[in-house]
């Protein structure tokens, strides 16, 4: 929890620093984005903080390359060296 | 007895009810002077007061606006035989009397051709015998005038009065660098007096492009500023940029040349010194032949070269007094001594922390021997060590010189050899700082010692908590900070990153002079320094 | 603007800490005591893949992969292959994190929390990518002068190699050179970064042959990593040492110069530095893709979430270092390949098909 807070508090300070500047110069994009990028952060960390089932990256891209990469492997390795 | 103390308690009690602040008193509003307005004499209107031709408006004038200033001076006196009247003002401390005396005044009322009109033109042509003259059309010109040192001679009839530059300041005579000392070398530094200071340049670069351009800064202390540059060497852009830069100035007091420095620096807020400051006219003088520009202030013996680089900046001028071969030695262990003063520290509290498995075991064992009973772990230790040293050395520079000997001793041997013995401190924390320390002075830029030395409290800390990690991750930090700042368009690492081989032949050596063909980057638009061939002897003759 | 020569240090420094760390203990599991010769094959897939890069890129010199490829595939597909890339690069950060967390956690604090070094080396790559992509280049200038200097100590180990370490050759034939080639060459194949920063380049004609020449260098550090350490140490303990180039640095020991008993730490350090400036150009990469992909004017003020979006990622993404490692070479480094080598002969392909160039 106390992790949870410590998070919430960097991004309140990035916020503080950077969204007056943001405002100032009329950049809404940059603050959607920004507000979008810290969302999908804070997310990220809270669930890994608090045990909350999230989806992992890694293990999508997993899916998808390691039978191209086993049938690659199976044709360039001798069959004793095969796991 | 007792009887006594029991009354002085009482009293002690009875004082201390007392009120102890005076009711409001009565504001008495401060008497006017008779007949002399306290006037605030803003610039601007003084600028709209124009001489007038009429002498005795004139000298009413000028005796408000200097009113009350006992070293303001106004004779009134007969030009020659037409017995014209005139006025002559000055302030007393900052002319020469002499001058005054047999060039002026002489020579108006005593040896005044009788046949000559008196007016400002004749006067100023063929009698008054004072090398620099100018016009003074408004009382704006006449009391800056005034307050330079020079005289204003009023004339009857004339809407302008004439200025003589009759000044003569009492300054500190030309002595040796207290700051930037030189085994070989020439001993003169820079002193209080511009014009000096410009003198001791151009005896050493006797060429017309050497130009000294004027700017006056400082809405009170009107102080002179001097930009110094080499037409056809300096960058003109750098040139641009530094005047607009130091024109941009606009505050009271322009007393030492870090007034200017802090208001063009790049990065403001940076602890690193982004000019180099100098009281060596020589090297200025080299600073100016590689490009780069010089900036004197009035009243400051401190010269301010721009731009500047890290390497120029552990640069000596002595390196280039000395063979090469010697300066490069000299010069590496100077570069040793910039690293070891931020690094000593924080490596031996990372090392006996965290890695002792670094240490050879013999080094080991005398380094538990000497840490055994220290109450302190490593990194108080270390802080507490260097925070006594900066105390020490804060307090050698602020006392008077005859008790900062006495301090020096105190520290370095009672409270040390103490501090030691009763087993406060190990005695390799104390080597350890105390080398840092020395090695701080061998910086031989003191701007640039004194960054460091700061840094190395956060360097301690980050050692005491992650080890070498922690000192890694702090030198990254001031890496990229170094890396990141540029001065005046020349990036802060500048031969080293972004590399530029040529460059790196003054930075990793000192090439010897006959090789260094080639100007640095600063004056680079015209390419070729020398063309000396490689000296040796004559060749030998053949058969 | 930077010049084509910290572009090629830029390159190379994109593979080098991963390749002298990690890649050996990854490498040597099948190809053994041929460990070399998969160096060869890595070497010259990297040659293609920054090959194809170069003259992609040079087709579009004044802009990004990330700005032409909607010109090149039409809007949706364009901007999906953008993404992809600005995908790859944050999971190429989210690796550097984890990685160099892992290494410092097992290696040397074991008892710190893994975050404490994840945190600070992302604050000081926020500071970085804060300062841009010049001062990053200078950055990694200044580094390589001091990082190649150490490798020299490496020659003390040349009496320990042995020859008999390297024998026999081609035990099970070629197969296995070129299956474990591919983790050493997922780095190698960095070398197409200049995809992204062709447009900052200040004298591009000069990207192809320095792309070539960077991939030249790192083949020198991978050779200069996988001989010693085969030589030395023998093929099946590396296969199973985490960090095999840390085991080699320990060997080393300076009698003549008993100051320091051990070295690892320095090199640990210069370590840190390397792998900073490497997580500083996927951050840039990937922000600089990030804002040109969302045509944005800006990308600074993403700059310090991204970091923390890094962070997280790179915690969540593995379970441990051994699920780190199994993952870096089995699926990070094959899928390096899609970015960094199909992507852009696909691109190349089709851009030379449709005949679209850049502007001048």
């Amino acid at each position: 929890m106390v992790y949870v807070f410590l998070v919430v508090l960097f991004y309140a300070v990035v916020s503080y620093f950077e969204v007056p500047r943001m405002l100032k110069h009329n950049m809404r994009r940059e603050f959607y984005t920004f507000i979008a990028v810290c969302i999908l952060g804070f997310v990220l960390a809270a669930g890994q903080i608090l045990d909350l089932p999230l989806p992992n990256v890694m293990k999508g891209i997993e899916t998808v390359v390691r039978p191209v990469y086993k049938a690659v492997e199976g044709l360039l390795l001798p069959p004793e060296l095969r796991p | 007895m007792r009887r006594r103390l029991a009354k002085k308690l009482k009293d002690l009690l009875v004082q201390s009810k007392k009120p102890k602040w005076p009711g409001k008193q009565p504001t008495v509003p401060p008497e006017p002077a008779p007949g002399v307005p306290d006037k605030v004499w803003e610039p601007a209107e003084l600028k709209r007061m124009p001489v007038s031709p009429d002498l005795t408006a004139n000298i009413r004038l000028i005796k408000e606006i200097m009113a009350r200033n006992t070293d303001f001076v106004l004779r009134e006196f007969a030009v020659g035989p037409q017995q014209v009247p005139a006025a002559l003002a000055y302030a007393s401390a900052l002319v020469e009397r002499v001058q005054l005396n047999s060039h002026i005044l002489k020579s108006l009322m005593l040896e005044y051709p009788p046949d000559l009109p008196v007016s400002l033109a004749p006067v100023r042509e063929q009698v008054v015998t004072v090398a620099e003259t100018e016009e003074l059309a408004d009382f704006w010109q006449v009391v800056a005038a005034l307050l330079a040192g020079k005289a204003a001679l009023f004339l009857p009839g004339e809407s302008r009065a004439l200025g003589l530059d009759v000044r003569g300041c009492e300054g500190r005579a030309i002595s040796e660098a207290e700051t930037e000392g030189v085994v070989r070398g020439p001993r003169d530094a820079f002193v209080e007096n511009i014009e000096q200071n410009v003198m001791l340049i151009r005896r050493r670069i006797k060429t017309p492009n050497l130009v000294m351009e004027k700017f006056v800064l400082g809405r009170l202390t009107q102080s002179a500023v001097v930009l110094g540059y080499i037409k056809g060497l300096a960058a003109p852009e750098l040139v641009r940029e530094v005047r607009e830069r130091v024109k941009r100035i606009d505050t009271d007091a322009v007393l030492e040349s870090n007034t200017i420095e802090e208001m063009i620096v790049d990065y403001p807020l940076s602890l690193f010194p982004q000019v180099i400051t100098t009281e060596r006219p020589d090297r200025a003088a080299a600073a100016l032949a590689e490009g780069r520009v010089v900036l004197i202030t009035d009243t400051t013996p401190f010269a301010v070269i721009l731009p500047v680089t890290l390497a120029s900046l552990l640069q000596s001028p002595e390196d280039f007094y000395h063979p090469a071969g010697i300066s490069t030695a000299i010069r590496w262990l100077r570069y040793l001594a910039f690293l070891a003063s931020v690094l000593a520290s924080p490596l031996y509290v990372a090392i006996t922390t965290f890695h002792q498995e670094m240490i050879p075991f013999k080094l080991l064992l005398s380094v538990a021997a000497a840490r055994e009973g220290v109450p302190l772990p490593a990194v108080m230790e270390a802080l507490v060590m260097e925070a006594v040293f900066e105390l020490l050395r804060e307090a050698g520079v602020r006392l008077p010189r005859p008790v900062g000997q006495a301090v020096s001793i105190v520290g370095a041997l009672v409270i040390g050899e103490a501090a030691v013995m009763a087993g406060a401190v190990s005695p390799l924390m104390v080597i350890v700082v105390a080398g840092a320390g020395i090695a701080s002075f061998a910086t031989p830029a003191y701007e640039l010692a004194i960054p460091m030395r700061l840094l190395r409290f956060p360097m301690i800390l980050l050692a005491g908590t992650l080890g070498l990690f922690g000192l890694t991750a702090g030198l990254l930090a001031i890496l990229i900070h170094l890396a990141g700042m540029r001065s005046f368009g020349i990036p802060y690492l500048a031969p080293l990153a972004p590399t530029k081989f040529s460059e790196l032949k003054d930075v990793f050596w000192r090439t010897p002079l006959w090789a260094m063909r080639t100007r640095p980057e600063t004056a680079k638009r015209d390419w070729y320094r020398q063309a000396v061939p490689k000296p040796g002897p004559p060749p030998e003759e053949k058969g | 603007m930077v010049s084509a020569f910290q572009v090629m240090l830029y390159q190379v420094t994109f593979g080098l800490p991963t390749i002298i760390l990690f890649v050996p203990a990854i490498a040597t599991m099948r190809a053994r005591q041929d460990l070399w010769l998969s160096v060869f094959v890595a070497t010259l897939i990297g040659f293609a893949a920054v090959f194809t890069a170069a003259k992609l890129a040079l087709r579009f010199p004044e802009e990004t992969v990330i700005q032409y490829t909607p010109r090149l595939l039409g809007k949706f597909f364009g901007k999906a292959v953008g993404f992809l890339y600005i995908f790859t690069f944050f999971l190429i950060g989210a690796i550097v994190l984890r990685s160099f967390g892992e290494l410092m956690t097992t290696a040397f604090f074991p008892e710190t929390p893994i975050i404490v070094f994840l945190g600070i080396l992302t604050l000081l790559a926020c500071y970085v990518v804060y300062l841009d992509l010049e001062v990053l280049c200078r950055l990694i200038t200044l580094w390589g002068v001091f990082g190649i200097s150490f490798f020299i100590i490496l020659a003390l180990l040349l009496k320990d190699i042995e020859i008999g370490r390297f024998l026999p050759l081609l035990e099970h034939g070629i197969g296995p050179v070129i299956a474990e080639a591919i983790a050493p060459a997922g780095c190698c194949v960095g070398a197409a970064l200049i995809l992204m920063v062709l447009p900052f380049m200040s004298d591009k004609h000069r990207a192809l042959r320095n792309g070539l020449l960077a991939v030249f260098i790192l083949f020198g550090f991978m050779m200069l990593v996988a001989v010693p350490i085969i030589g030395t140490l023998g093929a099946e303990s590396v296969s199973r040492y985490l960090f095999p180039y840390l085991t080699l640095y320990r060997r080393i020991h300076l009698v003549t110069l008993p100051v320091l008993e051990r070295q690892d730490p320095i090199i640990m350090g210069i370590w840190i530095g390397g792998l900073l400036w490497k997580l500083g150009i996927v951050m840039h990469a990937g922000l600089l893709g990030l804002g040109q992909w969302l045509g944005l004017r800006s990308y600074r003020p993403l700059i310090f979430p991204a970091g923390a979006f890094l962070v997280a990622l790179s915690i969540q993404g593995w379970e441990s270092v051994i699920d780190l490692f199994t993952s870096l070479g089995e699926v990070s480094a094959p899928f390096l390949f899609l970015p960094f080598m199909i992507l852009p002969a696909l691109l190349l392909l089709v851009a030379v098909a449709r005949g679209i160039r850049g502007k001048r």
